[in-house]
């Protein structure tokens, strides 16, 4: 069998440093597209590098726009007042899904991680609090993961932020939906005692 | 071959998008690395089980041509989750686990120094000032692995080497309590800082900030 010509090992390398994407796939890709139309992988090609450069970080919220400020920061329908705070700009399309939050968002850009060297310098804190002062904030949810760095950074945060007449809330973390008691691991099932809530009649 | 070992997690990262490293740190196998495949998945049996500082029993199968063995069970006995509530005591424990990574070698059983990581993770969970505790640990540290200064032959003022060799011995659950001297203190912070360097060749990374007294480090 002859050796892949160099170009085609060239792409192979390429495609495999893509998340999800291991060898053996890689190399299907790399065949498929040396034979594909030439005018498809021209597309494809523009495509990439035209998403790569249009897209930015919103200079307000952080998330991923093609404008800035993005969509969300512009959107007049959404509350002002109401601010949720994630590690990631992938995190707000997660917190987008369900339609049901209507505030706006604030991307630090990672969590405070002491091992790897992140101080609270090298995330979007200070912008945070320089919006805290410009726009009519009156609740911020942080919705940080609940590892140990992740929780460490949510109760920084809540210490650093906390001032008269904002509420600091933090996303309730308990069972998944419609899973039973005995699948729950003990720290889950820690969290959701803690995390209790009152069932009134009225609710 | 299959090992059971109790351990300390000192550093996780993933690995691809499902599996993640898990690094260890315990008694007899000393520092090893283990892959836990699958664990960054929502159903994995590893969910919720591997975290920094947790402790816990674990069996894995060690790899014949590689450093990284194949984490197979754990069972959590402690979270240590008053590292959750403050940066400042998880900077602290940072730093002795980056200490601990750059003076051993992986593979190689520490006997004397996966208690000390433990009895010191309980030390911290007292609270109290934690300046004098992290420096007791470096102490101890350095004696264990045998690189300890001789604290009879030092530069120390003799009250300041008072304050080391009090650090240097005795349970560290007592040291909590221990109400130094602040000059002392910094006598011996700055007395390990120049002999950490002699002997490392730099500092490690982080202990300013693990050392830093003042609580929250806010701006303004
Ligand atoms: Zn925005």
């Amino acid at each position: 069998m002859s050796a892949l010509p160099a170009a085609i090992v060239a792409l192979i390398a390429s495609l495999r440093s893509l998340p999800g994407i291991g060898p053996r796939s890689a190399e299907r890709i790399a065949l498929h597209l040396v034979q594909a139309d030439p005018h498809a992988v021209e597309q494809l090609a523009r495509h990439l590098t035209e998403a790569r450069a249009r897209v930015q970080l919103c200079a307000t919220c952080g998330a991923l726009t093609e404008t800035s400020p993005c969509g969300t920061c512009s959107d007049p329908r959404r509350d002002a007042t109401f601010l949720c705070v994630v590690e990631r700009p992938t995190d707000t399309l997660v917190i987008e899904k369900p339609g049901t939050f209507r505030g706006r968002y604030h991307v630090l850009g990672g969590k405070l991680s002491p091992l790897n060297g992140i101080e609270p310098e090298d995330l979007r804190i200070r912008e945070l609090e320089e919006r805290l002062t410009r726009e009519p904030v009156k609740e911020i949810l942080i919705a940080l993961g609940t590892d140990v760095e992740g929780d460490a950074t949510s109760f920084y945060l809540a210490r650093r932020l906390a001032r008269p007449g904002l509420k600091i809330s933090r996303i309730a973390h308990g069972l998944p939906a419609g899973a039973g008691l005995d699948f729950a691991d003990e720290l889950t099932l820690s969290r959701a005692l803690e995390g209790r809530r009152d069932m009134k009649q009225d609710e | 071959m299959i090992e059971n070992a109790t351990g300390l997690i000192v550093r996780t990262r993933p690995l691809t998008e499902t599996s993640l490293i898990v690094q260890w740190l315990t008694a007899e196998q000393g520092r090893i690395a283990t892959v836990a495949k699958g664990a960054r998945r929502s159903k994995s049996a590893f969910q919720g089980k591997l975290d920094l500082f947790y402790l816990a029993e674990l069996s894995f199968s060690r790899s014949r041509h590689s450093e990284l063995h194949s984490l197979r069970e754990v069972r959590v006995i402690e979270t240590f989750s008053f590292l959750r509530k403050g940066i400042e005591r998880l900077r602290q424990a940072c730093y002795c686990a980056t200490l601990v990574e750059q003076t051993t070698e992986s593979d190689t059983p520490l006997p004397g120094v996966f208690p000390l990581m433990q009895e010191y993770l309980m030390a911290l969970a007292q609270g109290a000032s934690n300046v004098h505790l992290l420096l007791a640990f470096e102490l101890r540290l350095l004696n264990q692995l045998g690189m300890g200064p001789n604290l009879d032959d030092c530069r120390l003022l003799p009250a300041d080497r008072e304050l080391a060799h009090r650090l240097a011995t005795g349970g560290l659950l007592t040291l909590s309590e221990l109400q130094p001297d602040p000059e002392s203190v910094r006598a011996v912070k700055r007395f390990l800082h120049g002999f950490l360097i002699y002997h490392l060749g730099r500092l490690p990374r982080g202990r300013e900030a693990a050392l830093a007294t003042d609580p929250p480090r806010c701006s303004g």
